[in-house]
Order: C-alpha cells, then structure tokens, then sequence
C-alpha cells in the first residue's frame, strides 16, 4: 500500500489504480501522515527548508465553506471544438459560394443569356419545364435545349473552353468599352 | 499519469468538495510557496501568514481553476498577489509583475538567493531534520542513494532512471519506496514533535 503511495507522490501510479488509492488516502490518516513526510523529505532533499503550515490552514479550511464547482464536462468541451470547427467550414463554404463563378451576378449580366441574345428564353423555359406548374407549357424542342447549353457552355465546369471563354468576353467588352 | 495529472486529479476531487483533497495539495506545496514568498517578505512569521492567506483564497477561487495551467502555477499567481496586497496594506513596496513571471512557476528555484525563513523557533528543528535525512542518506545502500536522489534532486521520471540504472522500473519503485522508508523511520522520533515547533 505505501509503496504504492510512493509511486503516487512521484506521479508514477497506473492511472486504474489512482481513484481507489486517491479514495484511500481520504480516509485513512496514516497514509495521509506517509503523504506529508515523503514530501517533506523530498523537500529536504532538495534543500527546501520552510515552515509546516499544514495545521493551521486545515483548522482554517474548517471554518470555510465547502467548495462545490461546477465540473466542465468533457462534451462540452468537445462540443467547444466542433462549433469551431462548423464555424471554419462554414467561412470556407462562404468563400467558395461567393468566388465561384456560377454564383456571380454581375458576371452572369454581362453574358448573352442576361443580353437577350437567343437561347435566354429557351433556358427559362427549360427550367421551368422541370418543376410542378399548374400553367400549360409549350414543348421543348430539340433546338431550344441546344441553344441553352450553347448559352451555358462557358460555365460548365467540365468545359475545355472555360480558361478562354471569360477571356474572349473580357477582350470585347474592353474593345466596345474603348470604342464609345 | 504525471505530477500534474495527479495534481489534477487532486483539484477536481476538492472542487466536489473533498477537503482533504485540497489538504493534500497543502502538504505538498506549502514549503515551496513559503519559499517563494520568502524572496520578498523578510520576517518569517509574516511569511507564514500569507503563505496560509494565499492557501485559504486558492482554496475560495478553486471553482475559477479549469485547468489551463499547471496548479501549481495557478497557486503561485494567487501567491505573489496576496503578498503584493499584504505589502502594499503596510504601505512596502511590492514586487513588480517582471520580478515574477509565472513563467518562473514551474522551475522555481532560488539556490543563490536562499535565505532562512524559519522562525528562531524552528530553526533549531529544519536544521534537525537536514543532518538525519542527510545521514541516513549516507548510509542507504548506493542502489537505494541513487534511485532516490534521480527522483528528488534530478527530477528524472522512473523510466529514465530505470535507464540510468540499468534495471526494470519495478525495481527502480521498489528501490525509491526503501530509501523515503529508511529516511521516514529515523526522522520518526523528530516529526513526532508537535508540528509548529518545526519546520
């Protein structure tokens, strides 16, 4: 049992034997006594001559109110880490949402689907056509679906011209812009 | 499981309220923050107050310890703080913030910088003590002299020493139990003396 005890001081008890021991130590006043002297030998050891205040703040420790805190559990903790971790998915998420290039605005403005040029009406239509409508629509042809993919082509993201397509429409928009 | 997850270990036992827990914590620090408390505040009757008023107010504050630090860290800021307000209360000057970083917590040691705090009373007893664990550190057998001496001088865990020692950590357990055993038995008869009339 003190040998154990000793194996304890130095922090070198199997943590499956720390509970009971620790349990031990509570009640059993010899241990307790074997607890001060190995520390106090250790401290002499080392050369750490002070005064034993032991007994007084026990007598002290008596009169103070039982300390009861809160315990942090470990879920919470955890739980700590995954909000972070959420809250840094979610900022990725926001990046990638807002740079890529399907998702802008103003870069769908200046593409022949929001200019009118042929085609615009047909991908509305496509679209529509696939949901729930109590309103009668007219067919899609063959033609009209070509002309839609035709139209989204540059935003593909298996497309082989999406390195030149953007830049094609910058060049010209640069031209028209140097023109008026 | 190290120093500090006993520590800890120990913290969270007094923070559901087992008084003994902290009380084990006591034991265990109490020299070493009179020590350090001793740097500052000359009378050593002076030291053994705030030393008990630093224990009682870490004691109040334990629901505020969630573990971010070393215990004994923890216990040394509240430390140096009580003695700041008790220095300042009597209108002393008080050590600066730099004087002590926390940072020195851990491997507090003021070797050049040792000086008795014992009470004249006390004295005569530390000074007991220090010759009967050195003599009969003398007489252990060498096996027993070095085990103990890695562990309490050198700081060195049980693997390295069973390293050190060539031999199995059962036997290095076994080896440190003996020597705080033999010491424990000579001092005996002098800790059976009523504790405030030594050290």
């Amino acid at each position: 049992m003190r040998e154990k005890l000793s194996a304890l001081v130095d922090g070198e008890l199997r943590s499956v034997d720390l509970e009971a021991h620790l349990g031990r130590l509570r009640t059993d006043r010899e241990l307790r006594g074997a607890w001060s002297t190995y520390h106090l030998i250790g401290d002499a050891l080392r050369g750490h001559f002070g005064p034993e205040i032991i007994d007084r703040v026990v007598a002290r420790l008596r009169d103070e109110p039982t300390v009861v805190a809160p315990r942090i559990a470990p879920f919470k903790r955890l739980s700590w880490y995954a909000m972070s971790a959420a809250a840094g998915l979610t900022a990725v998420a926001l990046v990638v949402w807002t740079a890529s290039p399907i998702w802008k605005g103003p870069e769908i403005a200046g593409s022949p689907v929001a200019s009118g040029a042929p085609g615009t009406a047909a991908s509305v239509t496509v679209v529509a056509a696939g949901a729930p409508s109590a309103q009668a629509k007219p067919p899609v042809t063959p033609a009209e679906v070509e002309n839609y993919l035709l139209a989204h082509h540059p935003f593909s993201r298996t497309s082989a011209m999406q390195g030149i397509a953007p830049y094609a429409r910058t060049v010209a928009d640069e031209r028209g812009t140097a023109g008026k | 499981m190290d120093e500090r997850d006993l520590d800890r270990q120990l913290v969270e036992r007094a923070q559901r309220g087992d008084k003994h827990a902290f009380e084990l914590l006591v034991s265990k620090y109490q020299r070493k923050l009179a020590r350090l408390l001793g740097r500052f505040i000359r009378d050593p009757v002076e030291v053994e107050d705030v030393a008990q008023e630093a224990f009682i107010k870490a004691y109040r504050a334990l629901p505020s310890f969630r573990g971010d630090s070393a215990f004994y860290t923890w216990l040394y800021r509240i430390g140096i703080n009580t003695a700041k307000n008790y220095l300042v209360a009597l209108g002393r000057r008080a050590p600066t913030t730099t004087e002590f970083d926390s940072e020195d917590a851990e491997g507090f040691d003021e070797g050049e910088q040792l000086r008795d705090i014992n009470t004249p009373e006390s004295a005569l007893m530390s000074k007991e003590i220090a010759r009967t664990v050195d003599d009969t550190m003398e007489q252990l057998p060498e096996e027993l002299r070095n085990a103990i001496a890695l562990r309490e001088i050198e700081g060195l865990s049980y693997e390295d020493i069973a390293t050190i020692m060539n031999c199995p950590i059962g036997t290095v357990r076994s080896r440190i139990f003996r020597a705080r055993e033999a010491i424990a038995e000579r001092l005996r008869p002098l800790l059976e003396t009523p504790k405030d009339k030594r050290w």
